[in-house]
């Protein structure tokens, strides 16, 4: 679909995520490596859900439809529940890097916490699921065709598009609530990422009715961003005097 | 636990998960495109493509842009469906998708030089059915509105301007590139030719021996590469010929014949008589066995199919007759045919005698030495052949009718009229040649089998389930030659009593013989009750000699004197068909994706500008919330 779609959709997919990187991630070198490295393991959580997959797959009878479809399902089940056992271990990973840190540090202080952690964490996880779901249709994008001759909807390319942006979105907020439930032995928290991590993956079935994916993942979005932002030290009254202009009423320092 | 133990299975761990990738990337790579542009793009698989060929001066046929050229498909029917395409469209350019009958050269000149216009593609109406796709069925809107149906072509050619220029780019390339990139080939493969008594062909024969030749052509062409069916114009000629030869080789007192016939079948014809200037060429140059002082005379088979009211007309050279020597013995070789003709169904007449020759090798010839010949053709003056060297010239063409209701194995063994009317051509000939190399026997008795010319036109379905084409091309041996070798070879050749090793390797036995014979290992019919064959070997005087043009040896690749036809390389050729999507979505997409960077930028700026605001209540107490 040439150069417009093919920028259109990258631009709507990736805009936030590149603004997101650029701002906060990029000019601090922890930063960065802990977002690669939360891309990592997302990737190999990918490699050993979709192996599990294709195995099964395989084994089966491909001509049998409703079959394949059971597969599919089970195999989207199943990866939803490996990301999050391998955000589960980069938590792990992550508290005993900090201990590192300390160790390391001067003032006895870990230069990052674990909750700008989790964020950047969450935010590797999203980018790289992001790029798995994009860059294939991308790359298709460039040629002269548009999906639709068998008739599925013309509309792929943009949904898709809006669909990684909002995947994005939610991996980062995940990582916050997670990071913060695994803190705080939260179990409830947990939970509630599975699940909605499951709900926005199951949700995906009901395309091409893209109305019936998009529409709540859009919500659950903003209901997680509330709650990531409730966690992290927000109110509605930091959100009103920034929008004000104000300064906060005590001064910018770390709290006691 | 040591580290060691842990060191170990950690490294165990790693390679099964080695292996493991390993095994997904061997499995992905037997899975065929992906899934997103299977959803987008529908592959055409049955095509043909037009191709760039080049001569000495000038180059023909047809070059797409190096990414292919894209079009929204619009079906043309009737002559006011062009004027949309022409004029009317709103959605420029366009890819013309015509009937067959469409597609003439006046069509073709009002398509030329429009830029509404991407590219062309031409639908096969008859005889195979259209290649399964239908735009009506796949693609909406009824090319209206969008999203509308378009084509995609790919056909780009490296070769350009003409002959010299090609060449010469790919001598540099192969003197000075250590990984060269040539951009054109020459048109070459062999000429098949076989002597009725056996010759030496590693020397040269005798001064005094005579030999008359038979030739016809064996190639074809049309506007797209290798499809070729030339039934009139070379199938049905070289079919006669064959059946001709096999009827000589079974009369009895051959060998004691005082002129040797040589059957020759020439390849290339069709580009400036590629294998009848290097036959001439290498007769004079002496690296042929027979020299042109040996030919008595020259008998050529044009197209013969399409005989009106069993006539066969005999042409002959009116500049070559006006020598005194030669004008008699022409008169001898036209009543030896006519002679040939009494008790046929085959009329001979000759046309006027100022009248020259029609398109024929035996023109290469006389350019060289004039000698006596004729040349046999169904028409008198302008061709029967409505389909001359067009895709159109298939087996309807030349009449060849099936009853209703045959399977295929049948028709293998059912004559056709076609077949009979060749066969008596095939007789007429055999009995004149006979006459002609000096026998004195009855005549009558050798008939060509129509069994044989339909044997023949059957085979080749045999070979697969498309029609064999008859191109020249430039990979050597092409299905046609290697048919025609064989089939001569079980016609003409005797089976012998050799194993296969002698018979792979006759210069390994002892036999005096060998040098004039050419063995060829065969492996056998099959059995109707068994599976297996019963393999034989062959002896024929079947041979090949290249049917090069001259113009390539002598390094001439601007000569007027031979052939100079080459054919463009390419890297890939294909088709496909897709749905595209309006300017507008493509527009709105991109506006879109550029608004949502641009706010997306500006809220993150914000917020991190504002973070000691947004996230100072530490509720929580403890570490840094933000």
């Amino acid at each position: 679909m040439t150069l417009a779609v093919f920028f259109g959709c990258t631009f709507i997919a990736f805009g936030p995520a590149l603004g997101l990187c650029l701002f906060t991630v990029v000019r601090d070198p922890l930063r960065i490596i802990i977002l690669i490295a939360g891309a990592f393991f997302w990737l190999v959580s990918l490699l050993l859900s979709s192996l599990v997959w294709f195995i099964a797959v395989k084994a089966s009878d491909p001509g049998d439809e409703p079959l394949q479809k059971g597969l599919l399902i089970f195999g989207v089940l199943f990866s939803v529940l490996l990301q999050e056992a391998f955000r589960f271990l980069y938590y792990k990973l992550l508290r005993k890097a900090i201990e590192g840190l300390v160790a390391l540090s001067e003032d006895g202080c870990s230069p990052i916490s674990i909750q700008q952690m989790a964020y950047v964490a969450g935010l590797g996880f999203g980018l790289m699921s992001g790029a798995f779901s994009m860059i294939n249709l991308l790359a298709d994008a460039l040629g002269p065709g548009t999906v639709g001759i068998h008739g599925d909807s013309q509309l792929y390319f943009l949904t898709s598009a809006f669909m990684t942006m909002v995947m994005i979105f939610l991996h980062t907020f995940w990582g916050i609530l997670f990071f913060h439930g695994c803190e705080t032995q939260r179990w409830w928290e947990m939970v509630a990422v599975i699940f909605t991590h499951l709900i926005v993956s199951g949700s995906t079935f009901w395309n091409p009715l893209y109305v019936g994916s998009l529409v709540p993942s859009y919500l659950l979005m903003f209901a997680t961003a509330a709650w990531a932002y409730v966690l992290s030290g927000g109110c509605t009254r930091n959100l009103l005097r920034s929008l004000q202009g104000q300064q906060s009423e005590t001064s910018p320092q770390p709290g006691s | 636990m040591g580290a060691g133990e842990r060191g170990g299975r950690g490294s165990r761990g790693a390679e099964t998960l080695f292996r493991a990738l390993l095994f997904c990337v061997l499995g992905c790579g037997f899975c065929w495109g992906n899934s997103v542009e299977r959803k987008i793009y529908i592959p055409l698989n049955k095509t043909a493509p037009c191709v760039r060929l080049l001569n000495a001066t000038h180059q023909i046929g047809c070059q797409s842009s190096m990414n292919g050229d894209t079009g929204v498909i619009h079906v043309v029917e009737k002559d006011q469906d062009l004027k949309w395409v022409l004029t009317d469209g709103p959605h420029p350019p366009y890819m013309v998708l015509l009937e067959g009958e469409l597609f003439t050269r006046e069509l073709m000149l009002q398509l030329k030089g429009s830029s509404r216009i991407s590219g062309l593609a031409v639908a096969i109406s008859k005889p195979s059915p259209a290649q399964g796709f239908s735009p009506g069925l796949k693609c909406p809107n009824d090319g209206f509105e969008y999203p509308l149906c378009a084509m995609q072509l790919f056909a780009h050619m490296h070769a350009v301007t003409n002959t010299v220029t090609c060449m010469r780019r790919s001598s540099l390339q192969t003197a000075f590139s250590l990984n060269p990139e040539e951009v054109c080939d020459a048109l070459s493969d062999y000429n098949v030719w076989s002597t009725l008594k056996p010759i030496n062909t590693s020397s040269k024969i005798g001064p005094m021996d005579e030999v008359i030749i038979v030739a016809t052509r064996i190639d074809s062409h049309s506007f797209f590469w290798n499809v070729a069916p030339g039934a009139e114009s070379a199938v049905a000629s070289f079919v006669t010929h064959l059946a001709a030869a096999e009827a000589l080789h079974k009369v009895a007192d051959v060998q004691m014949l005082p002129r040797n016939i040589m059957f020759t079948f020439f390849q290339g014809e069709t580009f400036d008589y590629i294998g009848s200037s290097r036959m001439v060429y290498d007769m004079k140059m002496d690296k042929f066995p027979i020299r042109l002082d040996n030919i008595h005379s020259f008998l050529e088979l044009s197209q013969v199919a399409l005989r009106n009211s069993s006539v066969l007309w005999v042409h002959t050279d009116p500049v070559s007759r006006r020598n005194e020597s030669i004008q008699p013995q022409v008169k001898t070789l036209v009543e030896a045919l006519i002679n040939s003709s009494m008790g046929a169904n085959v009329t001979l007449q000759e046309v006027d005698q100022s009248q020259p020759l029609p398109p024929s090798s035996f023109q290469r010839f006389l350019r060289a030495k004039s000698i006596p010949g004729v040349v046999l053709a169904d028409h008198r003056t302008s061709f029967q052949n409505r389909y001359y060297q067009s895709m159109y010239d298939t087996a309807e063409n030349i009449l060849m009718k099936y009853p209703e209701g045959l399977s295929p194995e049948e028709t293998l063994d059912y004559v056709t009229d076609t077949a009979k009317s060749l066969a008596e051509v095939a007789t007429v000939v055999a009995r004149a040649l006979y006459q002609l190399a000096g026998g004195t026997g009855n005549t009558s008795a050798i008939q060509a089998d129509p069994r044989t010319s339909i044997i023949k036109q059957d085979l080749k379905g045999l070979l697969g389930d498309e029609l064999p084409q008859h191109y020249i091309a430039v990979t050597t041996l092409v299905n046609t030659t290697q048919l025609v070798q064989y089939v001569l070879a079980n016609l003409t050749g005797t089976v012998v009593n050799f194993t296969k090793e002698e018979c792979l390797n006759p210069e390994k036995t002892p036999n005096p013989e060998k040098e004039m014979y050419v063995y060829t290992w065969a492996q056998g019919s099959r059995d109707p009750n068994s599976t297996s064959r019963v393999p034989f070997c062959v002896q024929s005087t079947v041979h090949l000699t290249k049917a090069a043009s001259p113009a390539f040896e002598l390094k001439q690749w601007g000569s007027t004197e031979y052939s100079t036809w080459t054919e463009s390389r390419w890297k890939d050729i294909r088709a496909r068909i897709f749905l595209v999507a309006s300017k507008e979505l493509e527009i709105i997409t991109l506006v879109v994706g550029i608004a949502i960077l641009i706010l997306s930028l500006l809220a993150t700026y914000f917020i991190n500008a504002k973070a000691h605001v947004l996230f100072s209540s530490s509720g929580d107490g403890g570490a840094v919330a933000y």
